[in-house]
């Protein structure tokens, strides 16, 4: 009795249609849920199905066991609960954010075995191929009598794992945080659900996406400016995602002010896939962004997005609806830039967020800062860094642009730049197949610093290439260590650029050039719409 | 690639006060090219006690003083530099104040502009640091007192709290942006010591519905909100100057004067009883204002303004503040400790005095004629009522002599027995730092009404409870058993994060941070230290014979080597301060 | 806390000094945590000078690279760089040092 059908028609007196008692849900996953089951329990970095972890960490272990985790994030405590517990046997995720350590330490203990840390699109795909989840675990807004769902602006994975589940005999379990007779808009259809329960309380969503403009630094509205000038308009980049952190929303807040009196509004800048930053409110309003299709939703943008139809995909209820897999194809294949931020690089332009003892994974980020090797259609910038890449005599193609944006130093003036990844020392301690790198050298075309931009495609050689790296990375070991007559070659070759190569005066990187600089900044530019959360607000 | 356009900096583009530092905010503040600094950087002012401590100094201590031009009229200013150091006071920081607002006696200038931005002090100099907030307070005081606009300003990061939030509401008019906070005590100390129920200090809209700039505007603790934007604070300024009197006579801009104190006495306890319980900035919002809590988060300065004179103050009933003022009078008898206590200064026989609670007045005989008293008892925690019942006995003593020649009024009797003032959400939200400077301004008007004042300090004399009323006096004595602090060793380390070790044996040979009414005799912050074994009766004689009716303690803590910088650098920039260029 | 002074030779700065009793041009930043404050002043010598209190011990080696670079690229002989720093980084540090020059420069301009 292994059939949906037969799992279900074990729990037929606990369902009224599709609905069961919040009370007697540890029971149904007791009852639905077999030893050996593939399990997903629905949570990315913002939405988490939390409830229906918790009951699951209730299961009676003598019926739930040997299960095989699939999931993009292990996020809450009772993920690795169920774990400690000795009900699962194997796991295969994408990110663990908060549970990194303590996932690392399990895995070290022997207490799981691991098989493989995926991007969030790469484990998506494999639930279509070899890792289909038997039993699903979602999270959703609301859900009317018949079961079909509304999962509003934090749609997120939910799709995916469902299409895949419902498919291939499985069984979807949704927690929502309303029942009501009319959904605003049918987000997931009843006949690819299964159970549904209220939930005691609604779902957590995690305000991932918002940066505080009051915190960003001098020295990151000059790498900003250094982007700016450096790489969206020497590249004119109107496709783009931008990765999470302070680096990325000062670019976005220097839109509208720095960009538009360089003249570079409708020029760079106004096809994005992002979730809806705050910080890329002000760049909305002054009209400089066309399109953002977004992976999830951000806490306190609600209405903000459904106001801008314009800018947004909103349903027709009004709201916005995400999708991570949608986004995340169109970050890899329909972007020519992605940017972001990592905590280590080394010689050959390889860069980690790797520290040793976390177990962090990768998330989305490997997918956007990867060149898209499938990639047939053609843009400007595409064409212009394939030019610039290709080796004398090479077939003509395309590259995407990947570019990462670091301060030569961290906090406690750790160096970024360095010889060897931390991502070896994990390799080793964890026993993984590989070291866990973000982003590629290779896929790496552009480094940006607070000494400039190294234009890394440019380079002919690998020699060149670890130049123009010490060439931008300063005053650590790496940088010091650079051969300055190299690099003053590569400079005069314009693979290096200094901020004053630019047109840059660094004295210029004033915190004046933010388009917002506080939160209630941001409110106040979206005209009152934009509700930030509780501790983001000093007012 | 794209042609590029040279960069242009929006001119719609605000300069944020919040973000600007000490220098920036005065150098915007002030006409363009006005400014010139009394004792600058290149002086290297900086506080020894820090270099002591092994921590990093400041080349003008975190304050920046000097003149300048406001739309052409001469002004003095001052402003404190919140990032260092959290805009803290300690000995040199405080004396260039002082010495500013001394030399403000002499030059005279159209308006003196403070610029505040500090947590209070500095805990690594505290005694300096409070004794300097102190003698701050003395002469903002004799400043108003001399008809002098005095403004504060606040839109740093910092707000003004502890000591500087009393000081900020000693001045005529208070300047302040929504983003910044006055208040007292920190909504962390509150949280630690009463919990996350009375005070969640993580919840920063919460925090900023008690002690923001729009809950203290609707309270009437500030008086004008204004953007955050240095322009809008120039505007501001130049604007409020030119709305106040300008006769010291015609509006009370001199020491608020008698009537202008019982007044404001009236409103204040009107307002306790209006707001009795209320523990959120967005009753008294909604209530003052003719906007919603979500609509005042979000209204700019002038709607604000707008929505604050569209709603028509009616104080309460005055059958209701008639209420509050009951629980003002001290009507009880004394304790046999007290008794004791009282027989033993005045002579038994010789008082009457009467107790409520933690509230002590009366009359005593003294040696040379008849004596006020007014005071607080057993390790009193200073909260509204206690700072009203004190504003109030001494208004009626002032009163009551006012038929008096002025040499014939009463001397008061400051009896100082407080734990520190009381911690609670809804007395900072009615800003106890407000009633406490009303406070201070009644004693101050005693004072220059003829009344000598003796400061008494009994069992324990602690921070903002002391400083708005005991270190008000002419002389100040504490007796055998008293307590002087700021913050025990203990804390101080936990805060400063200083190795408790470290600060203790400092403390073996630095009067400048460590707890005991000693090192407070060395700094020239308390007169005399009586002993079990004096005459209190003849002490007592004594000290009313030596009162300093100006505010002598920076000088007496040099001759006694315990503060040898304060007096000097307070000189130093009073010189400059008073000329008249 | 560590403390040190360092001379560097470096091209003749180019303005003259504010007006006296005016230097409320030459003060960048202030002492606060991962930021510094540099007082700008001239001295009658040809080497640009720094003097240098910090609470990060162990980055002379830093300090010399950043300070060198600078005395390199900003023409600064007869000024003195006396800076109070709590632990920045060397991108501030260098930040710091252009305003610091440029400020002095403007302030130059005006006298």
């Amino acid at each position: 009795m292994n059939t949906r059908k037969e799992r279900l028609a074990g729990i037929s007196h606990l369902l009224n249609g599709h609905h069961v008692a919040t009370d007697r849900m540890v029971e149904v996953l007791d009852a639905l849920i077999r030893p050996g089951d593939r399990l997903c329990v629905e949570g990315n970095n913002q939405k988490q199905a939390d409830w229906l972890a918790e009951c699951l960490a209730k299961t009676n272990p003598d019926l739930v066991h040997s299960l095989h985790l699939v999931q993009s994030v292990l996020a809450l405590p009772e993920h690795l609960d169920i774990v400690e517990r000795g009900q699962v046997e194997r796991l295969d995720f994408s990110f663990s954010g908060p549970q990194a350590g303590r996932l690392a330490r399990l895995l070290e203990g022997g207490k799981i075995k691991l098989g493989a840390i995926h991007t969030y699109l790469e484990l998506f795909a494999r639930y279509f191929v070899d890792l289909t989840p038997k039993v699903a675990l979602v999270a959703a807004q609301m859900a009317d009598r018949e079961g079909n769902l509304y999962t509003g602006p934090n749609t997120e994975d939910t799709p995916a794992i469902v299409e895949a589940t419902a498919f291939r005999d499985g069984i979807v379990i949704a927690q929502v945080n309303q029942i009501v007779d009319k959904l605003p808009r049918v987000d997931i259809p009843a006949d690819w659900v299964h159970v549904v329960a209220l939930a005691p309380r609604p779902h957590y969503v995690e305000p991932l996406f918002t940066r505080d403009p009051a915190l960003i630094t001098e020295v990151q509205v000059l790498m900003g400016m250094i982007a700016i000038r450096g790489l969206y308009a020497e590249y004119g980049v109107t496709r783009l995602n931008h990765g999470i952190g302070f680096d990325t929303a000062a670019i976005e807040l220097l839109l509208p002010t720095y960009a538009e009196s360089l003249g570079l509004k409708d020029k760079i800048c106004t096809h994005w896939a992002l979730n809806p930053h705050p910080t890329l409110i002000p760049a909305i309003e002054a009209g400089f962004v066309k399109s953002v299709h977004c992976f999830g939703s951000e806490v306190g943008m609600e209405d903000y997005v459904a106001a801008h139809p314009e800018v947004f995909f909103l349903g027709p209820d009004g709201s916005l609806r995400s999708n991570r897999a949608f986004s995340q194809a169109a970050g890899h294949y329909a972007c020519d830039l992605f940017i972001g931020s990592t905590l280590q690089v080394d010689l050959q332009g390889n860069s980690s967020t790797a520290t040793r003892g976390r177990i962090t994974g990768f998330g989305g980020a490997p997918n956007m800062g990867a060149d898209a090797r499938g990639r047939r259609h053609a843009s400007p910038a595409w064409l212009r860094a394939g030019a610039e890449s290709a080796a004398p005599g090479a077939m003509p193609r395309g590259r995407k642009l990947v570019a990462q944006t670091v301060e030569t130093f961290r906090e406690h003036n750790a160096p970024t730049f360095v010889e060897r990844l931390d991502a070896w020392d994990l390799q080793a301690s964890a026993n993984l197949e590989l070291p866990p790198v973000m982003i590629y050298g290779d896929d790496l075309t552009h480094l940006i610093t607070e000494e400039g931009i190294a234009h890394l495609c440019r380079c002919h050689t690998p020699q060149e290439r670890e130049q123009a790296i010490r060439g931008v990375a300063g005053f650590t070991p790496v940088g010091l260590a650079r051969d300055a007559r190299a690099v003053e070659n590569l400079r005069d070759r314009g693979i290096i650029q200094r901020p004053a190569d630019l047109g840059i005066a660094v004295s210029d990187a004033s915190r004046d050039w933010l388009a917002a600089r506080s939160i209630k900044d941001l409110v106040k530019a979206s005209g009152g719409r934009y509700k930030p959360p509780m501790q983001f607000r000093n007012w | 690639m794209t042609a590029l356009s040279h960069p242009v900096l929006p001119k719609v583009m605000r300069r944020s006060f919040l973000e600007a530092s000490a220098r920036e905010r005065v150098l915007g503040l002030a006409d363009a090219g006005s400014l010139q600094e009394f004792c600058p950087p290149a002086e290297r002012l900086a506080s020894p006690h820090l270099a002591t401590l092994g921590l990093s100094r400041a080349f003008d201590d975190g304050v920046v003083v000097g003149r300048a031009t406001l739309a052409g009229a001469r002004v003095l200013l001052a402003a404190q530099e919140g990032r260092f150091n959290g805009g803290s006071v300690g000995e040199v920081h405080g004396a260039k104040l002082v010495g500013l607002l001394q030399g403000a006696l002499v030059s005279k200038p159209a308006a003196v502009l403070l610029l505040l931005d500090s947590g209070g002090v500095r805990l690594h100099e505290a005694n300096a640091g409070i004794l300097a907030i102190s003698e701050v307070a003395r002469a903002m005081l004799a400043v108003r007192a001399a008809g002098i606009p005095l403004l504060v300003l606040l839109g740093g990061s910092c707000g003004a709290f502890g000591g500087m939030g009393i000081a900020s509401r000693l001045a005529h008019r208070v300047l302040m942006s929504e983003e910044a906070r006055l208040s007292l005590s920190g909504p962390e100390v509150i949280e630690t010591v009463k919990g996350k129920e009375e005070f969640n200090s993580r919840d920063r809209a919460l925090v900023w519905r008690i002690t923001g700039g729009k809950t203290r505007r609707a309270l009437g603790e500030a008086d004008v909100l204004v953007e955050d934007d240095i322009a809008a604070f120039r505007q501001a300024a130049i604007n409020t100057l030119a709305a106040l009197p300008l006769a010291p006579a015609a509006d009370g801009l001199a020491a608020l004067g008698q009537v202008g104190l019982q007044l404001r006495q009236q409103a204040l306890l009107a307002r306790s009883a209006r707001f009795a319980g209320v523990r959120d900035g967005d009753a008294v919002i909604t209530q003052l204002s003719a906007l919603s809590a979500a609509q005042a988060a979000l209204a700019d300065a002038t709607t604000f303004e707008q929505a604050l004179a569209a709603v028509s103050h009616a104080t309460a009933a005055p059958d209701t503040a008639q209420v509050a003022r009951r629980a003002l009078q001290a009507d009880q008898l004394l304790d046999t400790e007290d008794q004791a206590f009282a027989d033993r200064l005045f002579g038994a026989g010789s008082h009457q005095l009467r107790v409520n609670g933690h509230f002590l007045a009366g009359t005593a005989q003294g040696p040379a004629g008849p004596l006020a008293v007014v005071g607080t008892r057993d390790r009193a925690p200073i909260g509204l009522t206690l700072a009203l019942a004190m504003a109030e006995a001494i208004l009626n003593v002032i009163r009551q002599d006012e038929v008096l020649p002025t040499e014939a009024r009463r001397a008061i009797v400051l009896l100082a027995d407080t734990q520190g003032q009381a911690l609670s959400r809804h007395e900072e939200l009615l800003g106890l730092n407000g009633a406490l400077a009303h406070l201070a301004l009644c004693v101050d008007l005693a004072r220059r009404s003829g009344h000598p004042l003796l400061t008494l300090v009994r069992h324990e004399a602690v921070s903002g409870g002391f400083l708005s009323f005991g270190m008000l006096g002419d002389r100040i004595c504490a007796l055998p058993e008293a307590q002087v602090r700021v913050m025990d060793l203990r804390a101080m380390a936990r805060v400063t994060k200083l190795p408790l070790a470290q600060l203790e044996a400092l403390a073996q040979t630095s009067a400048i941070f460590a707890p005991g009414a000693e090192n407070f005799y060395r700094l020239g912050g308390i007169h005399a230290l009586w002993s079990e074994q004096d005459d209190w009766s003849r002490a007592l004689a004594d000290a009313l014979q030596h009162l300093d009716r100006d505010d002598q303690r920076a000088a007496l803590g040099a001759a006694r080597g315990g503060r040898v910088l304060a007096q000097s650098v307070a000189e130093r920039v009073c010189a400059l301060a008073a000329q008249v260029v | 806390m560590e403390y040190f002074e360092l001379s560097l030779p470096s091209q003749a700065v180019t303005l003259a000094a504010p007006a006296p009793g005016n230097t409320t041009d030459v003060l960048c930043g202030v002492v606060a945590s991962g930021n510094l404050e540099i007082l700008v002043e001239a001295h009658s010598g040809a080497d640009v000078r720094f003097m240098v209190e910090t609470t990060a011990d162990g980055f002379r080696e830093t300090w010399d690279a950043v300070l060198t670079q600078f005395a390199g690229s900003h023409a600064s002989g007869g000024l003195t760089f006396t800076m109070n720093d709590v632990g920045s980084t060397p991108a501030v540090v260098a930040l710091r040092l252009a305003q610091a020059h440029e400020s002095w420069l403007r302030a130059g301009s005006r006298a």
